[in-house]
């Protein structure tokens, strides 16, 4: 086995006992994505030189005094839209081909911080818009487990980087599903973690209100390892959380071992004085709360069941993934989870809101390629032709369809009928959750109402593509945490997602359901053709 | 700028309602003013904020809008907003919000402006202008915060841009349009730099583009309420440019709509070279800013506990300190205007009166020698190396008629430019003034005696004389001779010499 | 909802996005065919409902007024496109 497909727990660990060193690691990324990218697609930027002058920098630590970080080694994927110092970040866009960042994202830098590697920049659809990944500028992604279907989008390179073993973790961005949708589509884990939790700060801007940076792996440990080393409070980014954060890590490796049945639910660690006192050292409130089996306050997990997730008809559900969806919850059912039947009435009205909301907040996001300070410009006879040709050069057709979209939504005249309306359905869907969640500790859905399609499939109608992620939008409009599991594959082989979702900050009891899942089942461990 | 405003000052007191239109039509100008706040770095990043770096010297991957950067406020620029807004009585709101004021301009890097919109840092409030007798108030609308724009020098066919200025802190003064003469518009934005530079808020130097006028002008028959359709001038940029384009621009509105046509609302600029206004060349397409809350910036929650802390940090404001100097020390409102027209030159005057408790006669020497020096050096009252108690001294030893009020005024200047004592000075010198009687009484006989035909012309009834021979006097002292003193004691050596009358 | 090829070419010179004049129909058909989802929004009853702008609710934190290190102005110019004498190139302003 290429030392790059162990997890990101058994790399760190085999780094810092110096079973093997973070260059022999990276030496293994590198000829895995040599042998395999050119057929995949996942990946647009790598840079030797970038990746082996990190490996020596924590080998050096592991053999000097300093401690190399809980993520020692670990090479990971990162999606094209964060900021990279020194690595060409392009956003899956040619305007902005050749950009070198002076500086870090947050969590890119807060990852590396851990002793993490960057692996080099993931494809996505450009600037995060689409489900497919085939909105890159670039080159098309293609999905490990049939080389004709797409890996799901935006962050369809992490995802397919991920379950292809290029590296046991990857960065991702979810707007309107970027993270969960590919997951499922991939068959990796991938969590979207509540708004304001990791920083935006170095993420370039799709839609500031929606954007959400999470991890992507195949098992809950390490991702609970890589939002650990992630998540918190950033003075950059003023939407960040000024929360501690809880010890997931150690958390996860308890619920393991137990049983739904009996546990410590929602509130304990959502306290910060508790969650300060678990901070950062992977114990304290989250360990209680999976270990708090004996405690008088411990009681099932409650699990709801959205109907409306599971309707059926022309943009419904496909029966192969609500049958895969029925059965996990029916396991998690087996292992003492209570599971009841919710509403979450304004479902029905998340396209909307999204697409009003997220092209509005991207037509002002992308107004500063202009070509004037960085990245492309084509020249026209004057000032107004020079944008309007650089931005007509520069951007792909659904970022242009998008930006279009925004700019009329907000212009005037068309406000108040759009962007103040679809601002006010965001408070009903928002409400919608905290309903909910006053009933249940964990919402239960299919995260794509499909498996992954054709290549080709839904690119003539941009609608249809949007409806690939009916099912992850309202959670990002809401800003609760959500959590694709693998939970089984449809006849003709593809992976199948389970989204959990859960209340602000919950993101603990999601990394236990999936851990515990993960336990009893092994659709996880599943490999896609070589 | 002391002495333009206190020039100004003085233009108002005279002629307040110069710049009115006709008897016809009325005026109606509401001014919106840009203010630089005084921080050290930008609203939204750690650059400095200082005027006068060579280009592009003061930016950040934040303030040039490169991808993924993300705005965070500074403490300090809600702080100066809040000192202008509590003294201007605005209400300050315990929440208001930025939005994205969107438009394509290549010295704004990110394609937008963070401003503020529908929910503004502060509401209300006013400002008197003109004369304390005859004030005229003028309302406020808003204050609110945004961030400036970066610079833009043409060159031939390309544009330079500098992003040094983009991201400054500013804070936009909307007034009510309840100004009614051109010299109205000049006395409010006077009073409001006044205001904001004694409250630390802003250097409101105009020619560095720290305070920037707007107006909005339209007439309208007298007597009638509905405002007539106005134009907004741009970019007037010093006292005599808001003055003169407003009245060149009534003028032209009023011409218009007396032949019968109509005003166009449109943005037009004041060429000073001209002394006209003319339409800024219109832009491709109707402007849409297409404002929204900016989402990566929450709701600016300001508490009651911060507010108050701000509200009596407050000094008290110009305005303020010239109605106590004409009500309580009796000063005319000229003086009292011009006192506190120049920065600190009030907290002199008043440490002055410490010393010397003549309120007139200290204000007269301030605003005479004073003025005169800082005029000299061009500098502010920091550039005075002497104290108050002092030129306080100084004046008492006048009082006294221990010198010569010319002796004075030569003193203070080496006591300004050199910070001299002032009574160690006079003695080193030997400035003091000759003031004993009786020595002035003898060196009055021994010029009578050796001026005797004259003396004889003037008691012949030619009286003008005395003059001849006070002159005498003051030459012998070396113009040390008190004055009244001396004219005492030659008047009455002369009596004495008076023959007996027949 | 019908969008018309003219408030496509208004909405696109607001944008600055250059469309010729197939683009301009098949936009429109597109727009048209999204907004046409929106209709649904119409029915909601939302009079008395506050908007959302943030998910999270959350209070503006601000930083002290300390000067912090930007960038050297060659760092600066250098992903630009075009620069001379320490500025950013642009054609010419209107």
């Amino acid at each position: 086995m290429e030392l790059c497909e162990l997890s990101a727990a058994e790399i760190a660990d085999g780094v810092r006992a110096r079973k093997f060193s973070t260059s022999e690691v990276v030496g293994s990324f590198l000829a895995c994505v040599e042998k395999a990218d050119p057929g995949l697609g996942a990946m647009l930027h790598v840079s030797v030189g970038h990746i082996k002058t990190q490996a020596r920098r924590v080998d050096a630590k592991v053999y000097g005094r300093d401690d190399p970080g809980p993520l020692a080694g670990v090479p990971i994927g990162i999606k094209d839209v964060f900021a990279t110092r020194g690595l060409p970040t392009t956003c899956g866009s040619k305007i902005l081909e050749g950009w070198v960042p002076s500086y870090d994202a947050t969590v890119v830098r807060r990852l590396r911080l851990a002793g993490g590697v960057v692996a080099g920049k993931t494809n996505c659809d450009e600037f995060a818009m689409g489900s497919s990944t085939e909105n890159s500028a670039y080159k098309p992604c293609r999905n490990p487990w049939d080389k004709s279907r797409v890996p799901g989008g935006s962050s369809g390179g992490s995802a397919a980087g991920v379950a292809a073993r290029y590296f046991p973790g990857a960065l991702g961005t979810d707007t309107g599903g970027s993270i969960r949708q590919p997951a499922a589509l991939c068959g990796v884990m991938g969590l979207k973690p509540t708004y304001g939790r990791c920083s935006r700060y170095g993420l370039v801007a799709y839609a500031s209100s929606l954007d959400h940076p999470g991890p992507f792996a195949r098992n809950a440990q390490d991702l609970a390892l890589l939002l650990q080393a992630m998540a918190g409070y950033d003075p950059r980014d003023s939407t960040s959380a000024p929360r501690a954060v809880p010890g997931y890590r150690r958390a996860v490796q308890l619920q393991r071992e137990r049983a739904l049945g009996r546990g410590l639910w929602g509130d304990v660690y959502a306290s910060s004085e508790a969650a300060a006192a678990g901070a950062g050292n992977g114990t304290g409130a989250g360990e209680a709360a999976a270990d708090g089996a004996g405690s008088a306050a411990a009681r099932p997990l409650r699990i709801g069941v959205p109907k409306e997730y599971f309707a059926t008809g022309q943009a419904g559900v496909d029966a192969a993934v609500a049958a895969a969806v029925r059965a996990a919850i029916d396991t998690l059912g087996a292992d003492g989870a209570e599971v009841t039947e919710v509403s979450l009435p304004h479902t029905d009205y998340a396209l909307a809101v999204y697409y009003i909301l997220a092209p509005a907040e991207c037509s002002s996001n992308l107004a500063r390629f202009d070509g004037i300070r960085y990245g492309l410009r084509v020249k026209g006879p004057d000032l107004l032709a020079t944008y309007a040709a650089t931005r007509r050069a520069g951007f792909g057709a659904e970022v242009r369809r998008r930006i279009m979209l925004g700019t009329y939504v907000l212009s005037a005249g068309y406000y108040d009928a759009f962007y103040r309306r679809a601002q006010k359905a965001r408070t009903l869907i928002r409400r919608d959750f905290e309903q909910a969640f006053g009933k249940v500790d964990v919402l239960v859905t299919p995260t794509s109402p499909v498996t992954a399609f054709k290549l080709g499939e839904r690119t003539t109608d941009p609608v249809s593509m949007y409806l690939a992620d009916v099912y992850t939008m309202a959670a990002d409009l809401a800003g609760v945490p959500g959590l694709s599991v693998p939970c089984g594959f449809d006849a003709a082989g593809l992976p199948v997602g389970m989204q959990l979702m859960g209340p602000h900050f919950g993101e603990m009891d999601l990394l236990r359901v999936a851990a515990r899942y993960e336990a009893l089942t092994d659709w996880h461990t599943r490999r896609p053709p070589a | 700028m002391a002495y333009a405003e206190a020039a100004g000052v003085s233009a108002a007191l005279e002629n307040p309602r110069a710049g009115e239109a006709s008897a016809a039509w009325e005026p109606v100008i509401g001014l919106e003013v840009h203010a630089q706040l005084r921080t050290r770095t930008k609203i939204f990043c750690g650059c400095s904020a200082a005027y006068g770096a060579p280009p592009n010297r003061h930016v950040c991957p934040v303030c040039l809008g490169h991808p993924g950067v993300l705005p965070v406020l500074n403490r300090k620029v809600v702080e100066l907003a809040m000192r202008a807004a509590l003294a201007m009585g605005c209400e300050v709101h315990a929440a208001s919000r930025f939005a994205r004021k969107n438009y394509f301009y290549p010295d704004l890097p990110k394609g937008y402006q963070i401003s503020q919109y529908d929910a503004p840092l502060a509401t209300g409030g006013g400002l008197d202008v003109g004369p304390l007798e005859t004030a005229r108030r003028v309302r406020l609308v808003r204050i609110h915060l945004e961030e400036d724009a970066g610079k833009i020098i043409h060159d031939g066919a390309w544009s330079l841009v500098d992003f040094n200025r983009a991201g400054v802190p500013l804070i936009e003064i909307v007034s009510e349009p309840d100004i009614r003469t051109a010299e109205d518009a000049s006395e409010y934005l006077k009073e409001l730099r006044l205001l904001l530079r004694s409250l630390g808020v802003c250097d409101g130097n105009m020619e560095e583009g720290s305070l920037r006028c707007d107006a909005n002008v339209s007439v309208r028959r007298r007597g009638e309420e509905k405002l007539g359709t106005r134009a907004e001038l741009k970019n007037l940029n010093s006292f005599k440019y808001v003055k003169d384009a407003i009245e060149h621009e009534v003028q032209r509105q009023v011409a218009l709509l007396e032949s019968g046509e109509r005003v166009v609302q449109e943005t037009r600029q004041y060429d000073p070279g001209t002394g006209r206004t003319a339409p800024m060349r219109s832009k491709e397409e109707a402007h849409d800013y297409r404002y929204f809350p900016d989402p990566d910036l929450p709701p600016l929650r300001v508490d009651a506990q911060w507010i108050e802390a701000v509200r009596v940090s407050l000094r008290e404001t110009p305005r303020a300190r010239r109605t106590r100097y004409v009500k309580t020390l009796g000063l005319s409102d000229y003086d009292a205007a011009v006192l506190v027209s120049e920065e600190g030159l009030g907290e002199f005057f008043e440490a002055v009166l410490k010393v010397h408790d003549d309120a007139k006669s200290a204000a007269n020497f301030l605003m005479s020698e004073m003025l005169k020096e800082l005029k000299e050096v061009g500098g502010d009252i920091d550039r005075c190396r002497t104290a108050p108690r002092e030129v306080g001294a100084l004046l008492e030893m006048v009082r006294k008629g221990e010198i010569a009020r010319a002796t004075a005024k030569d003193v203070f200047v080496k006591m300004f430019r050199e910070g001299v004592g002032a009574a160690e000075y006079v003695k080193a010198r030997g400035l003091g003034q000759v003031s004993d009687y009786d020595a002035l009484r003898t060196l009055s006989g021994s010029l009578v005696a050796q001026n005797a035909d004259k003396a004889a012309e003037y008691h012949g009834g030619k009286e003008k004389l005395f003059g001849f021979f006070m002159g005498l006097v003051m030459k012998a002292t070396g113009g040390k001779a008190s004055p009244e003193l001396a004219k005492k004691a030659l008047q009455d050596a002369l009596d004495e010499k008076k023959p007996p009358t027949p | 909802m019908r969008i018309t090829p003219d408030e496509v070419r208004r909405i696109a010179a607001l944008a600055r996005i250059q469309l010729d004049d197939a683009e301009v129909q098949k936009m429109a058909a597109d727009m048209d065919a999204i907004l046409g989802h929106f209709e649904t929004l119409g029915k909601l009853p939302l009079d008395d409902v506050e908007p959302t702008a943030q998910s999270v609710a959350l209070d503006l934190p601000m930083r002290d007024d300390e000067r912090e290190r930007g960038l050297a102005v060659e760092d600066a110019l250098r992903p630009a496109p075009e620069s001379r004498d320490g500025h950013f190139v642009v054609p010419k302003v209107l």
